[in-house]
């Protein structure tokens, strides 16, 4: 017996959202090798209504022709009925913050994690397979209780390899990623504030991604008072891939200090972008950066702010991270990746083509 | 392609910004404590106790109103069914577990206001402390020390400056006469942290008066009012053998003592 459809089910799908555009290009990769495959969702974004069915309509459970692909990365009530279909399961696991960086600042993102990871551990119980987009993630798979698992990481858009051309850079230090404390970016305004006291009083400072903890966001605008960055520090939340890509393109330096990244796709737009990465070393963020950024140990703000000053200013260091980078992307292009996710299906379910 | 892809490794790079950090730092000592301290209120415990109170006690008021919303039809109708059926037992329990959660905050906060009374009571008036820095006598056996150690030295004045160490990578860590009129809870804790500031094999060395040296320039007020007094070399050992350190040598001079010890 072989198996026709793989279904994929997903919390909620998104524009603008890297779960959301990897399911997506997923359930197209699966279309293209002729297997029958359908998204379903409770919580779809109105833009993308035609891309998903309501869970509800899954099929009838069908223990022999059809596999069901869970793409996990936070808890939710549909845990409950994957766990009782007959269907072989395969999670498609994109990380689940740690309870602790949360409890602080977002305690209701906290729990919905807490519960993510509970469920985590169930859904190992029920799985054929595992597949994490990191190596880091796919560790977190196996210490859950998965006994099958296999990397392979986020599928992108070719677009995401293309890079805007780069305008004349500017010095600016840019991030990219949700306002959340995870992501650290009061780090980033802690090494931001020695640079601009230190090195370049006229420096500014991008945060780009929309506010996911607003608590958080709030002690991030207190803490630009209490350094007086107000002038050089600018908060954008929303956009549009032409704007982002003129960011990467323009901007002098990626910082990225998160605590916790399960992949960090901005990682790789920066490189895309020729833009040299600095970031601390946590979670995913090195394997993900490979050697093409300077990766720091610490999060010292002088230490930081001198390792952004030596990337904006040394021509050769640039040259040699921005080379670097154009290999490492290599590596997570659309082509392999998507061999390697039709390889790990296929090591656990018997497909039909 | 750039032409030219070769250069220095970016790790060989990192390290040797260490150097180069080590200097920046020192020259402006102010600003790197301020951003190191924010960076400890940032951490996910936070030391900001008054503000975390704050929010017990905001969250301490259930929400019994559970949102209906859906976007599928009938089903805000079917949730709001639910809500009104189960009102009755969802306020019942709100009512306990608001009760709990602000008679627990009520409690934590007065233990707050009782710490904080203790720490003002151990809190020394600076003005009082007479300007003797103890480590001057003693830069010959120091520098001996950092010859012999060779890897960075730290020399630390503040309590302050302890708690916010860029690292635990010190060969030599100098702390530098503010031990002199701490509580011996304090001075005890002041010993543990410079060791954990120390590289395993490291020295700490600590810069301080005598017991005889603090009565000649203490002062009268200060001797009555501080919390604690210098301790004797014996004390430090006995305290250092406890934390897992050995003494290693004590010079003393003018009522000065400088006490080695080895993590």
């Amino acid at each position: 017996m072989t198996i026709a459809a793989v279904h994929q089910v997903v919390p909620s799908l998104r524009p603008h959202d890297a779960v959301g555009a990897h399911t997506l290009r997923l359930r197209d990769l699966l279309r293209s090798t002729g297997l029958r495959s359908t998204i379903f969702s409770d919580d779809v974004d109105p833009a993308l209504v035609a891309e998903a069915q309501p869970i509800a309509a899954l099929p009838p459970p069908d223990r022999h022709g059809t596999a069901i692909v869970y793409q996990c990365s936070i808890g939710n009530e549909v845990v409950d009925l994957l766990l009782e279909r007959p269907e072989p399961l395969v999670v498609n696991y994109h990380n689940l913050t740690p309870v602790a960086q949360l409890l602080r600042w977002a305690p209701d993102m906290a729990h919905l994690v807490g519960w993510g990871r509970s469920q985590l551990a169930q859904l190992a119980t029920r799985s054929v397979l595992g597949i994490g987009d990191s190596e880091y993630n796919t560790s977190e798979l196996r210490a859950c209780g998965f006994t099958a698992a296999a990397t392979a990481p986020i599928l992108l858009a070719d677009a995401t390899f293309a890079g805007a051309p780069v305008r004349d850079r500017t010095t600016d230090w840019l991030f990219v990623g949700r306002i959340v404390p995870n992501k650290a970016q009061h780090d980033v305004l802690l090494a931001f504030a020695w640079h601009l006291a230190h090195h370049d009083p006229s420096a500014r400072l991008r945060l780009v991604g929309s506010v996911a903890a607003p608590r958080y966001h709030d002690a991030l605008l207190a803490l630009i008072d209490r350094l007086d960055l107000g002038g050089s520090v600018v908060f954008e939340q929303a956009l549009d891939e032409g704007a982002l890509a003129a960011a990467y393109a323009t901007a002098g330096v990626f910082v990225c200090l998160s605590d916790h990244e399960g992949f960090c796709i901005p990682i790789l737009e920066a490189l895309a972008h020729d833009l040299p990465v600095v970031a601390h070393a946590a979670a995913a963020v090195p394997e993900t950066l490979g050697g093409a950024g300077l990766l720091l140990d610490t999060k010292d703000p002088v230490l930081v702010a001198t390792a952004a000053q030596r990337v904006l200013h040394d021509a050769t260091l640039r040259t040699l991270l921005v080379a670097r980078g154009r290999e490492r992307l290599d590596r997570f292009r659309p082509e392999p990746v998507a061999q390697q996710h039709l390889a790990a299906l296929r090591s656990a379910l018997p497909l039909a083509r | 392609m750039p032409e030219d892809p070769s250069g220095p490794d970016p790790w060989r790079v990192t390290l040797d910004l260490r150097d180069e950090v080590e200097r920046a730092a020192a020259r402006d000592h102010d600003l790197a404590a301020l951003l190191r301290r924010e960076q400890r209120r940032f951490g996910t415990g936070g030391d900001d106790v008054p503000a975390l109170l704050d929010e017990v006690d905001r969250r301490a008021i259930v929400d019994v109103e559970a949102p209906v919303d859906s976007s599928r039809p009938v089903v805000p109708q079917l949730k709001m069914a639910v809500r009104k059926a189960n009102a009755f037992l969802s306020r019942h329990l709100a009512q306990q577990v608001t009760v709990l959660a602000q008679v627990l905050a009520t409690s934590v906060r007065r233990l707050d206001e009782r710490v904080r009374g203790l720490e003002e009571a151990t809190e020394v008036d600076p003005s009082l402390l007479p300007e003797v820095r103890h480590a001057r006598r003693f830069e010959p056996e120091l520098s001996t020390l950092e010859r012999e150690t060779a890897g960075i030295r730290r020399d630390v004045r503040s309590a302050d400056e302890l708690r916010t160490l860029p690292g635990d990578d010190a060969a030599l860590l100098v702390l530098d006469s503010f031990l002199d009129p701490l509580s011996p809870t304090a001075c005890r804790q002041a010993v543990v942290a410079g060791l954990a500031g120390v590289r395993p094999g490291g020295l700490l060395a600590i810069a301080a008066s005598t017991p005889g040296g603090w009565i000649d320039t203490a002062g009268a007020v200060l001797l009555d009012l501080a919390p604690g007094r210098p301790w004797h070399e014996a004390t430090f050992a006995h305290v250092a053998l406890q934390a897992g350190a050995t003494h290693v040598a004590t010079h003393q001079r003018d009522g000065s003592q400088l006490v080695v010890l080895r993590r």
